[in-house]
């Protein structure tokens, strides 16, 4: 009796074993015809991913002994647990697109793989990619990333609600440059519809909506957020932040905090599908976004008669920032070499210039940016390419998401008018050096 | 001799015993009692979750006294935790009345009162928030009808509160069981009441409440637990805000673990205070249970 239990266990164990020794397994994945397998994970979906999956199949036909696969993943910008886990668990994809500006953060984790051994010519690479884009690519001097597309933030303004307000959509034509500050909301107030309650049936704008961020404003305010030399952020010190965080308190203090927190939760929830988005039902005339909005105003608002200009600054000067998306090797990848061959093809002209061309997103591969033909379907891209030599970029470090989420606390505090610019930022400012130190 | 032979039947019972439980044994230290352990030792380290953790003794725990984000997250839970719980049961109890009606068509309406339990939380989180839109959400038209308007979700004062009332959700699950405490109750002791000439809320006082009081035990110690750990709802519906309203200790714990930089560790101390939290609170209602809790007792 004893004997056969043991034996049962054992042949459990010996199972067991086998089953997860093949993770820690060091032979390269091979498909069943015998090709080196890479997988390349992303949240992306829709337009994006079909070109993503088009791209690695080019690069299957032109590389027979390679297959990589393109998979689709749960996960958000900052929010990477799928990837941790199973990186810790040694089953993590060859190649992950991450969001830029938290490579400093993922590198310094040590999730990321240093790809400097693997760069046979760094000069070409610096040479060839955006400037800002590849400062966030590199930690401590070393490469961790290929940067890929890239964006800016404009605002959108629904040219017929404009009309009927009394307004000339003209004045907002970029040919007159940056549109006043004060000008902006003076019209974006007259904007606003109530009902018989008072609540908000449309507005003019809304600082809190899509890329209404804490550092569209601050940037708008020529903020810098953050000391280089001193590795420090400076929500308190920096007077572009204090202006940013008063413009937005002042804004939700003019509409009633909350007024305008309701309208948000009504037509801007959570998880909200872009058929819903309040451009596109014409619940706000104007809109802060980047160049994918494009896409979901042409796909659900097609009878919209809208324009795309400059954030409204304070002293007329063009502002906006930039982020955007990179390619990754994981640690733990038994195919580096292949995963970085495929990522040179992704994120390099072939990939950058398809994923422009077909995917309505500027790139951060300058070649195929200059040659790039910004007429017909991209026409929409050259105003925000333009801003591009304009815009700031988040500062990459190695606490980003939390940064980003105390900043996005101190902005709640503004929309509710919860708390004064100068208390929300010192609560930030605290929060982040207890972190950093 | 007789001895031996015993004690060898004792054996091969214990052995056999052993085995029948292994499944459960092997998955309570492999899933249970091992990352219990190993969370311990992790809540003492820097560590990101590569690499080697590096110790550092207590400072994950002293930290915590400073991070002000961590006394807001645990405000926010126990605030959750001590409505949603006596809410649940109250819930839970009225369900069970309901279900337990002599009506014809009981079946269906039992069907329909445990529906939303059986539903993955996600799902009803999804649901619930068009439930509270602030103009669409039905809660709010039926609410508009008396001048009431509740911004549910964007107001802090009123987020805590609506993932109280999406919990309710999950209270038929607890009804089923009260009900099945209720119909085990004796109808002599009814009828016995009834003799005296107690009326209904008599009755419920003094027979149907007491004889429930071990179920209802069970639904506070579970409640409890689940209360401690919220963590779908805020994650889903409303990501910890407006402004950190619905930080919870879990959702942040979380933010450490896997979105902020290096703090895996800090997560698994948070974890391990949690932890120490839940057993704590469940210490304390059992042993206080014996002043409230019904027990029958033999002879």
């Amino acid at each position: 009796m004893l004997k056969k239990i043991l034996s049962i266990l054992l042949v459990l164990t010996m199972v067991s074993t086998a089953v997860f020794a093949n993770g820690a397994s060091d032979e390269k994945p091979m498909t069943e015809d015998g090709k080196v397998k890479v997988t390349m994970w992303t949240i992306s979906t829709g337009q994006e991913l079909e070109i993503m999956q088009e791209l690695a199949q080019t690069y299957n036909g032109e590389h027979p002994e390679v297959s990589v696969e393109v998979v689709q993943v749960v996960g958000s910008e900052t929010d990477t647990s799928k990837l941790m886990a199973a990186v810790v668990g040694g089953v993590g994809p060859d190649i992950y697109f991450l969001d830029r500006f938290t490579v400093a953060q993922r590198a310094s984790e040590g999730v990321l793989m240093d790809l400097t051994p693997l760069v046979e010519d760094r000069a070409y690479l610096e040479d060839n990619y955006m400037p800002a884009a590849w400062r966030e690519v590199v930690y401590e001097g070393e490469i961790y990333a290929l940067p890929f597309d890239t964006d800016a933030r404009m605002i959108y303004y629904n040219k017929d609600l404009i009309r009927e307000a009394g307004f000339d959509p003209a004045e907002f034509d970029m040919a007159n440059g940056p549109m006043d500050i004060d000008r902006f909301k003076e019209i974006a107030m007259a904007l606003n519809v109530t009902d018989e309650s008072g609540a908000y049936t449309q507005i003019g704008f809304s600082p809190f909506v899509d890329q209404g961020w804490h550092y569209t404003w601050g940037y708008v305010h020529d903020a810098d957020f953050y000391d280089e030399k001193a590795h420090q952020m400076t929500l308190t010190e920096d007077k572009g932040v204090m202006e940013g965080f008063q413009f937005m308190y002042d804004w939700a203090k003019s509409m009633d905090p909350q007024k305008l927190a309701t309208w948000k939760s009504t037509y801007y929830p959570q998880d909200m599908s872009p058929a819903n988005h309040p451009f596109v039902t014409k619940k706000c005339a104007m809109v802060c976004s980047g160049p994918w909005r494009m896409d979901t105003i042409n796909r659900y608002g097609s009878d919209i008669d809208y324009g795309v200009t400059y954030l409204p600054t304070p002293d007329k000067s063009v502002k906006s920032w930039a982020g955007g998306w990179c390619v990754v090797i994981p640690e733990g990848s038994k195919v580096p070499e292949e995963a970085f061959a495929f990522m040179n093809y992704f994120a390099g002209e072939p990939g950058q210039t398809k994923y422009m061309n077909e995917g309505n997103h500027l790139v951060t591969w300058m070649p195929s940016m200059e040659n790039g033909d910004f007429s017909g379907s991209n026409a929409h891209l050259a105003p925000f390419k333009a801003l591009l030599a304009e815009a700031d970029s988040r500062p990459p470090l190695a606490i980003g998401a939390f940064i980003w989420d105390q900043l996005t606390v101190a902005q709640d505090k503004m929309a509710l008018n919860e708390s004064t610019p100068a208390e929300a930022l010192a609560e930030a400012q605290e929060l982040i050096n207890q972190r950093l130190n | 001799m007789v001895n031996g032979l015993a004690s060898r039947k004792k054996r091969a019972a214990l052995i056999t015993g052993l085995v029948m439980i292994s499944p459960w044994l092997v998955n309570m230290l492999l899933m249970i009692v091992y990352p219990t352990l190993y969370n311990l030792g992790i809540g003492m380290t820097h560590y990101s979750g590569m690499g080697t953790p590096k110790w550092i003794g207590f400072d994950n725990y002293t930290f915590m006294f400073k991070d002000k984000l961590y006394g807001k997250s645990l405000y926010n839970t126990i605030y959750y935790t001590l409505l949603a719980v006596p809410i649940g049961v109250c819930t839970a109890m009225l369900l069970a009345l309901a279900m337990n009606r002599k009506l014809k068509e009981i079946a269906l309406y039992r069907a329909i009162l445990a529906l939303p339990s059986v539903l993955p939380l996600f799902a009803l989180a999804l649901v619930f928030m068009w439930v509270m839109n602030p103009r669409y959400g039905i809660l709010n038209i039926m609410l508009g009808l008396a001048g009431i308007h509740v911004d549910w979700l964007g107001d802090p004062r009123w987020a805590k509160f609506s993932l109280v009332l999406l919990s309710q959700l999950g209270a038929g699950q607890y009804g089923l069981i009260f009900l099945a405490a209720m119909r085990g109750i004796s109808p002599d002791l009814y009828d016995a009441a009834s003799i005296d000439g107690a009326n209904g809320i008599q009755k419920f006082w003094r027979i149907t409440f007491p004889m429930m009081t071990p179920i209802i035990l069970y639904d506070v110690i579970v409640g409890v637990g689940f209360g401690l750990q919220v963590f779908m709802q805020a994650y889903i519906m409303t990501q910890g805000g407006p402004a950190n309203a619905t930080m919870f200790n879990a959702l942040y714990i979380y933010n450490n673990a896997f979105r902020y930089g290096s703090s895996i560790g800090y997560a698994a101390a948070m974890s391990n205070v949690l932890f120490f939290i839940n057993v704590v609170v469940a210490v304390v209602i059992f042993k206080t249970s014996k002043y409230w809790v019904y027990e029958e007792t033999n002879g």
